[in-house]
């Protein structure tokens, strides 16, 4: 066990919104809470059934296939959609969301088949490989069974998809109250240029995930989320790229997205929905997961305890002695990480972050250290393989201890330490064209003569709920109309003692200017463009946005996705110039 | 506590024959295994697992929550309390969302309502203001649970954390569910009415998703539509 002292240094270097105060005032190490005191999760008493880990292979997602536009019937309507000719769309996809029987290991029961929700039979979805200046037009198809006669009885089968976090229309951004129904369809157009057609906000790793008004967490739970990436001709998905500009990352088969989602399972291999009890039901012939019969559901979060990357148990992947990018991305719902790659299960090895929150850092940070990794917060790493030899094995590894109740983070480090997958070294020497660059994209300049406004959004729980400024989500309440062509700063705080939440604002990337009154220090990990806070207990997150290119509604809320259901989250809108509040 | 074991033993010829039950094991420990191994003893019932709770409905009948009114049906059960309406007007809100609900409610979907103040609202009482507040004579049910403590379970359970129903509440949220799929959400009591009947019917059975599609949104820019949403009529 490393010691509290070890963890406070750790936790410096991971970041000061790790350092809270308890009610003494004494500083702690503190990453949060998902569940107050006094509640047991149902895996404590019914463990999910045991698995021999590394021995599934990495499931990687295929590329999302263009149809063409005659494909869609009837055609895509631009008076549907903002700004449609100046983004006319180049391709065209049409995603089909069902219900599918999704193997999660090899080892029974699970080889037998989960029932989830699927995008054309699998989850995570098809990955969306999309390029600044060529927009794209999908088309989603509820196919889902409706009510009652579906396999997954504690989701809705329902959606409002959104691709997080990016520059798109309200209409197309997966507004929480857009939904479709069982047969229904929703038209997205993803316009593909970087905001304020300004360089420097050009984006890389983004996913998509259902946003459904009161049942994100179970739907995305339930499988859906995939990723979706953009790239220019900077990161230009071709590490043989001839143009001097080209930032030559590993591409192709060597660039490989990996999304984190924590599961559990009764004894039939079935999924669980479980907000922390005991004694899952066994599914039976009708095939339910379903709700484990006991009192202690809590709208604090839902913690599995099988770890899952790309919807695979604890798998491997074999890798060649070069180097990889590895966009890890946390999918949730609650679970908070603190990962590294270790050969022996301890020690982190030398990797390179090249992203925080899917964007481009302005230049890789070389670190020997483990990284904090909350709900929906990502990091593109470059691991370069070729210093070892084949037959090693590196280990994804999270050391981040929940507590034995389950209720989130005790802000002690795990000894052992669970290893959520596995890098089998294989093959001889490879040539390796791929760089680590040593300039990646400058941060946008922070203008102040630019701030419009600037707003405090209080955390906090109340009553079984919680709340944003006192209030719960309300979809026909503006709670901030903002002034497009305009910057403000906004000031997070988390009230709560118990709580660690990680806030998203959609549509545009932030910067935050302070943590705990404290600067942000340059070249720091934080040092860069991002959509996601941690606000650990009793933080304090102030940083600087600018609101462009479109009107209409998006939202801000917690990523811990039950927390957004009960009902964390705030409407704000993009107004005409002067009509702000 | 003899009171409960009572009201359990009556329970339990009604809980035979139910899909799934369980009693569930005291597993608490720390500081607040009192409370825990107190809920924990409560049998929950059906997908949904919902305790059960022994009520008097504003027409003074004694029912079982569970049993009588939910199991079966698809349901928005809220807290409220008469005296805490003038500020917190939750019942007004459901009065409207009945309304817009139209032939389906009473039909598909029935109103719970819950009083948290249950030595004040007596049957009578409950009774005269459904009335002033011209609520349907069918389809919603005013109603006092008995029991603090299966109360206490009750509010746990649908709030899902420690919670007493509060009297004086500022802030409340709707519960909504399909009983036998076992499917459950909660909405801001605070939303529009055209939002609540739309998250109430989607967890009603219905339609189809095998035929020709149907365009959800986004509608047209210069169309009509609600406020907050993005889809077509």
């Amino acid at each position: 066990m490393v010691s509290r002292r070890d963890t406070l240094k750790l936790g410096a270097a991971a970041g000061a919104a790790l350092l809270t105060k308890s009610a003494a005032g004494q500083m702690i190490p503190q990453s949060g809470l998902v569940f107050p005191d006094g509640y047991t999760p149902s895996w404590v008493d019914n463990p999910s059934p045991p698995v021999r880990p590394f021995t599934t292979p990495l499931f990687r997602m295929p590329n999302a296939k263009p149809v063409p536009r005659s494909a869609l019937n009837p055609p895509p309507d631009p008076a549907r959609h903002q700004r449609f000719h100046e983004f006319e769309p180049k391709k065209f996809y049409i995603q089909t969301l069902q219900e599918i029987l999704w193997a999660y290991h090899v080892d029974p029961p699970y080889n037998r088949g989960s029932w989830s929700y699927g995008f054309d039979g699998i989850t995570p979805g098809q990955t969306f490989i999309t390029n600044y200046g060529e927009p794209l037009f999908v088309r989603r198809l509820n196919r889902l069974p409706p009510v009652g006669m579906g396999k997954v009885a504690w989701a809705l089968p329902s959606f409002s998809i959104h691709t997080h976090n990016g520059h798109q229309a309200s209409e197309s951004d997966g507004f929480p109250a857009d939904f479709a129904d069982p047969g229904e369809y929703w038209d997205h157009h993803y316009p593909s240029f970087p905001a304020g057609f300004d360089p420097t906000e050009v984006m890389s790793t983004l996913w998509y995930h259902d946003h459904r008004l009161d049942f994100t967490a179970t739907n995305v739970y339930a499988g859906f989320s995939g990723f979706f990436l953009a790239f220019d001709d900077r990161d230009s998905n071709n590490e043989n790229d001839r143009n001097p500009q080209a930032f030559r990352l590993p591409s192709g088969k060597y660039d490989v997205p990996l999304i984190l989602h924590d599961v559990q399972f009764d004894q039939d291999g079935q999924v669980v929905w479980d907000f922390v009890g005991s004694h899952p039901t066994t599914s039976g012939e009708a095939g339910h997961g379903g709700y484990g019969p006991n009192p202690f559901y809590t709208v604090n979060g839902m913690i599995g305890d099988r770890f899952t990357v790309n919807r695979i148990i604890q798998p491997y992947f074999k890798v060649e002695r070069r180097k990889y990018r590895l966009r890890l991305l946390n999918g949730g719902p609650s679970r908070f990480y603190s990962l590294a790659f270790t050969k022996d299960g301890k020690t982190p090895e030398t990797v390179y972050i090249i992203s925080n929150d899917g964007n481009l850092l302005p230049h890789p940070i070389e670190t020997k250290d483990y990284f904090d990794i909350w709900p929906a917060n990502r990091y593109d790493i470059i691991v370069d393989f070729s210093k070892y030899r084949e037959g090693d094995q590196i280990y994804l590894t999270n050391r981040l201890e929940e507590r034995d109740d389950g209720a989130g983070a005790t802000g002690r480090y795990l000894d052992p330490t669970n290893l959520l997958m596995r890098f089998d070294v294989v093959g001889g020497r490879v040539e390796d064209p791929s760089r680590i660059p040593d300039r990646m994209i400058e941060r946008p300049k922070i203008d102040l003569s630019e701030v419009k406004r600037e707003r405090l959004f209080v955390f906090d729980y109340t009553n079984g709920l919680f709340t944003i400024n006192g209030r719960l989500m309300d979809p026909n309440r503006i709670d901030a109309a903002i002034e497009q062509g305009t910057a403000e700063i906004w000031t997070l705080r988390n009230d709560g003692d118990a709580w660690g939440h990680p806030i998203h604002t959609h549509f545009e990337e932030f910067q935050i200017i302070e943590v705990n009154g404290k600067p942000v220090p340059p070249g720091s990990m934080k040092w860069g463009r991002k959509d996601v806070v941690q606000l650990g207990p009793g933080d304090e997150v102030k940083f600087f946005g600018r609101w462009r290119d479109f009107f209409g509604k998006y939202v801000m809320h917690c990523h811990n996705v039950v927390h957004e259901d009960h009902a964390m989250m705030i409407r704000w809108d993009i107004v005409e110039p002067g009509t702000g509040f | 506590m003899n009171d409960r074991r009572k009201f359990l033993k009556g329970v339990s010829g009604a809980a035979a024959g139910l899909a799934a039950t369980a009693a569930v094991g005291a597993v608490q420990q720390g500081s607040t295994a009192k409370k825990g191994a107190k809920l924990t003893r409560a049998k929950l019932y059906g997908r949904a697992q919902l305790p059960e709770a022994m009520v008097e409905t504003m027409d003074g009948k004694r029912l079982h929550l569970y049993a009588d009114l939910i199991r079966g049906k698809a349901v928005v059960l809220n807290y409220m309390a008469i005296d805490n309406e003038a500020r917190f007007p939750i019942t007004a809100k459901l009065v409207e969302i009945a309304k817009k609900l139209g032939p389906r409610f009473g039909k598909d979907v029935q109103f719970i309502s819950i009083t948290s103040d249950a030595v004040r609202d007596t049957p009578a009482r409950l009774r005269a203001f459904a009335r002033k507040m011209g609520v349907p004579d069918h389809g919603w049910q005013f109603v006092r649970v008995l029991s603090e403590e299966e109360g206490a379970v009750l509010a746990m359970r649908l709030y899902r954390h420690h919670r007493k129903p509060d009297p004086h509440t500022r802030l409340d949220a709707m519960h909504y569910g399909n009983e036998p799929v076992g499917l459950w959400g909660l909405f801001p009591s605070s939303i529009a009415a055209d939002d609540a009947v739309l998250r109430i019917r989607s967890i009603l059975p219905g339609g189809r998703s095998d035929g020709e599609m149907r365009r959800a949104g986004p509608r047209k820019l210069d169309e009509a539509g609600l406020p907050f949403n993005h889809r077509v009529g």
